[in-house]
């Protein structure tokens, strides 16, 4: 009988309401929640075969959930610099224990709101480890395994706290004065002392003197160590007129103090050997190259050195920042920068079919696909942004607008089975 | 979302506004203050991956280091100019001018004045102590004028001391305060009030001893002395000071070896130069006074016979001119003992020549008239001494006060030349650099504004969500 049908019917859709009132209260409830993704109901029919021309059988409704995976939240800044969020598609990979693949359940996330842990690991608020690649000493990450998560290793700033960084490179700019020179010239030179760091964060000095000559515009400039030793000397020549005034126009007169020290004529870069160790540290001075102005020069004026050097001493890790391409920075007191960890972002081919789990945390499943890792602001996943967060992608007055539809849904199929009741009231009264 | 969204952006701007006021509030407590300079806010709009996610506030402090390099090396300068000054006036306080009654030329007429009334009354004794009186005066007051320069080397050398202790204490700081900055760079943090510090204590490293500057990426500041000694790199390399010596830094470059290398300016230049060189000088032209004198009398003295000279009216601490030990002279010079009744001598050996057995018979003058010539001998005097060299007693002593005055003048007027410039600078740079409090409310009154607009904001929207739950 039709009626029996439609309070069926009627049933079938109080049934799919309340599925999406319960979608809409964790909706609501999750709104604030980071890397949350909104659930939404959707509706399908549910038609039986009808038995003939005369009678129509209703069938009902049933409710699909879906969530919306795919969906960007609004990113909202934040305070903390690991604190994260990802600008466009991908998940961070992370694991419920601070282990490797195997050890640990694995699964992808957008909750990024990492802070380091007593052990210095990477734990967002849910509980979960953030994985990544080490960077070696190198820059790079080696060759990993981009289609499972067996390279990853859990996060950690433990091991990277204190960095030296031993000096390379000296870039002497500056002036020395034109005036200085030719007849008269002072017969003391003009010293100047530059402090560098050993491979083992140490600080000692290198002197560097400029000895004015009584021939116009020549200056000799002797290297020395903290004790007086030469590493060795050379002649410098400034141009005295043209387009080159004030740079440097030979070297010449090349003498070297103790073995290793070499200087290049063409660069005016001198490379010195410092037997401070097993193996000597090399240290390259730039004076500039003739006829350039990228190093000292002589004018008239005063001697103005200006040493600029790379290198620090040992630094305590002080902040870290994440870059766009999920390269994790340490950042030293000293204010060295290095990098210290890659972060990949996971790309499936369907993320709405990803499964939710507990703690904002999504696994793998037929529907999904299988995860690639992907750099983070290349091909198909987006940028990771620091100081930022996701947050849940829930629009508070869409649900309550559907929650207003649901009601009125709910109400009106109540109605249905109630009137069919009704009517079969009547049907049951036709005998007294 | 949209509503979240101006709800975040709302909040972020009462943020925003909020951490200005604080940084105005600070601007105008410190207003006034010297070596405080204004901060600065700009607020710039933070993207990230193309997502607007509203303002932060930039707090910068703005400087001009060109001017601030400036005003250093005019500081340095003046510094200088003013220790050389202050260390001068004592000295010159003693000296007098030419005119005056104390003064070394003045002293050297009286003598002769007195030796002028002993031509007439040669025999008489109260006329001879005269004499021998002048005398003693002229002797005492070289000594003097010797012993004050002596006194003013010694209070320079101690103000050197003092002056380079607070700047070895001030790198100590500055090498702190280096670290501190990088780090807080490093982190992110404000660190403006330890540049103001930093700022500072440079400032007083630039009054002692000339110094350039530059900073390195990192924030730290590289300090170095004019003639190039790195002072600061990093480590403090502190200057070590030997007492009446060399000043060098703990690296072991001596900063006094040569003026073009070493220092040029500063107070503690400025004191080196009173010290080692204007010192030395006007010691030196009282060691040719004193020489003069002694061989001025030496050579009028009819008593003392054929060489090996013997002593004069004037001696070298009682014994007989040499020409091989002149310096000291203005320290040692002395009246013959035997013309000094205190030393058993006699004083009718003012008439009579230093060696005389016996007093001459009444009315013979040929002795003090000798002593009278001699005012009158143009006398050959080291060149190296500034001073003309031949001159009379009394032209040489006359040039000597003039000189060592126009010394102390010629410092004086540069000074106040250069403190205009100086004074100029610093101006410039107080005006640049420090608080206007006008414009300091100017910006709260427009915080203000955004502050309440914020405000309104926020409270639409909730009525909004008011609305939509009430449906």
């Amino acid at each position: 009988m039709s009626i029996n049908s439609a309070m069926r019917s009627g049933v079938t859709g109080l049934a799919a309401q309340s599925s999406r009132m319960a979608a809409i209260s964790d909706n609501i409830s999750n709104a604030n929640t980071v890397g949350y993704k909104r659930t939404g109901v959707q509706f399908s029919t549910l038609v039986t075969r009808q038995s003939g021309s005369g009678s129509y059988s209703a069938g009902g409704v049933i409710a699909n959930a879906r969530m919306e995976i795919s969906k960007q939240g609004l990113i909202q800044a934040a305070s903390a610099t690991t604190d994260l969020a990802i600008a466009g598609g991908g998940f961070f990979v992370v694991s419920n224990k601070p282990g490797v693949m195997g050890e640990a359940t694995f699964g992808l996330t957008r909750a990024g709101s990492f802070r380091t842990d007593a052990e210095g690991f990477l734990v967002n608020t849910a509980g979960q480890y953030l994985q990544g690649w080490p960077i070696a000493a190198d820059g790079s990450v080696g060759s990993v395994s981009r289609e499972s998560f067996a390279d990853l290793r859990p996060v950690n700033l433990a091991g990277s706290t204190a960095a030296g960084q031993p000096t390379t490179y000296l870039n002497f700019t500056g002036n020395v004065p034109a005036d200085s020179t030719g007849p008269g010239a002072p017969t003391v030179p003009f010293k100047t002392s530059v402090e560098y760091y050993t491979p083992l964060g140490k600080s000692d000095r290198l002197f560097l003197e400029w000895q004015p000559s009584t021939t116009p515009n020549t200056w000799t400039i002797n290297i020395t160590d903290s004790t007086g030793t030469s590493f060795g000397s050379v002649d410098v020549e400034f141009n005295d007129s043209g387009a080159y005034a004030g740079s440097p126009a030979t070297y010449s007169n090349i003498v070297a103090g103790i073995p290793g020290f070499n200087f290049d004529p063409a660069t005016g870069r001198a490379t010195l050997e410092i037997p401070n160790g097993t193996t000597p540290q090399t240290i390259t001075i730039d004076f500039g190259a003739p006829n350039s102005f990228s190093g000292v020069t002589q004018f008239a004026g005063d001697y103005d050195p200006r040493i600029h050097k790379d290198g620090a001493a040992v630094g305590i890790l002080s902040r870290v920042e994440v870059s766009e391409d999920g390269i994790l920075y340490g950042v030293y007191d000293n204010g060295s920068r290095r990098a210290l960890w890659q972060i990949p972002l996971a790309d499936v081919p369907n993320p709405d079919g990803l499964i939710a789990e507990d703690g904002n945390v999504f696994s793998l499943s037929g529907a999904s696909g299988s995860a690639r890792l992907v750099d983070a602001n290349s091909g198909a996943v987006g940028a990771i942004a620091g100081g930022a967060l996701e947050g849940s992608n829930v629009d508070i007055a869409t649900e309550l607008t559907d929650l207003i539809e649901t009601q009125r849904a709910y109400s009106t199929n109540a109605k249905i089975v109630q009137t069919a009741d009704e009517m079969l009231e009547v049907t049951t009264q036709l005998k007294r | 979302m949209s509503m979240q969204l101006a709800l975040a952006s709302a909040l972020n701007n009462l943020r925003a506004n909020t951490a200005q006021t604080s940084v105005i509030s600070k601007n105008i407590e410190s207003a006034g203050v010297e070596h405080y300079v204004r901060k600065d806010m700009s607020t710039v709009t933070r993207f990230v991956a193309g997502v607007n996610l509203g303002i932060e506030v930039i707090i910068s402090r703005n400087v001009d280091e060109r001017l601030i390099r400036d005003v250093r090396q005019e500081s340095s300068v003046v510094s200088s100019l003013d220790a050389k000054a202050r260390a001068l006036s004592g000295y010159i306080e003693v000296i007098g001018q030419p005119q005056d009654e104390r003064s070394v030329a003045s002293m050297v007429s009286n003598l002769r004045i007195s030796l002028q009334t002993l031509l007439d009354r040669p025999g008489e004794q109260v006329v001879q102590r005269n004499a021998v009186k002048a005398a003693d005066d002229l002797a005492a007051t070289i000594k003097r004028m010797y012993a004050e320069s002596r006194q003013v080397q010694s209070d320079a050398d101690e103000q050197i001391r003092t002056k380079v202790d607070l700047v070895n204490s001030n790198l100590k700081r500055i090498e702190q305060l280096n670290k501190q900055i990088t780090a807080g760079k490093a982190a992110g943090r404000d660190i403006s009030d330890l540049q103001d510090e930093r700022d500072r204590l440079t400032d007083q490293i630039a009054e002692q001893i000339g110094i350039t500057t530059y900073q390195r990426g990192n924030g730290e500041l590289v300090i170095l002395a004019r003639g190039g000694a790195t002072l600061l790199d990093s480590n403090a390399n502190t200057l070590v000071f030997t007492p009446f010596g060399s000043i060098t830094t703990s690296d072991g470059t001596d900063l006094t070896l040569s003026p073009a290398t070493g220092m040029t300016s500063g107070a503690i230049a400025g004191l080196m130069e009173v010290r080692d060189s204007i010192m030395t000088s006007f010691q030196n032209q009282l060691d040719q006074l004193a020489s003069g004198l002694i061989r001025a009398f030496e050579a009028a003295d009819g008593t003392i016979g054929a060489p090996p000279a013997d002593t004069g009216l004037f001696t070298d601490a009682g014994l007989a001119f040499n020409p091989a030990n002149i310096q000291g002279l203005g320290e040692r010079i002395r009246v013959n003992p035997s013309v000094r009744p205190e030393d058993g001598g006699d004083l009718w050996r003012i008439s009579a020549g230093m060696h005389a057995t016996d007093p001459v018979p009444g009315g013979d003058t040929t002795q003090v008239m000798a002593f009278l010539n001699a005012f009158d001998t143009v006398q050959a005097y080291d060149p190296a001494s500034g001073l003309p060299t031949s001159a009379t007693l009394q032209s040489y002593a006359t040039s000597l006060v003039t000189l060592q005055q126009t010394v102390r003048t010629e410092i004086e007027s540069q000074n106040d030349a250069r403190m205009v410039t100086y004074e100029n600078l610093r101006q410039t740079r107080l005006n640049r650099d420090g608080v206007n409090i006008d414009d300091e409310l100017q910006k709260m009154f427009f915080i203000q504004q955004s502050y309440a607009a914020s405000a309104t904001m926020l409270t639409s929207v909730k009525e909004l969500m008011d609305i939509l739950t009430s449906i």
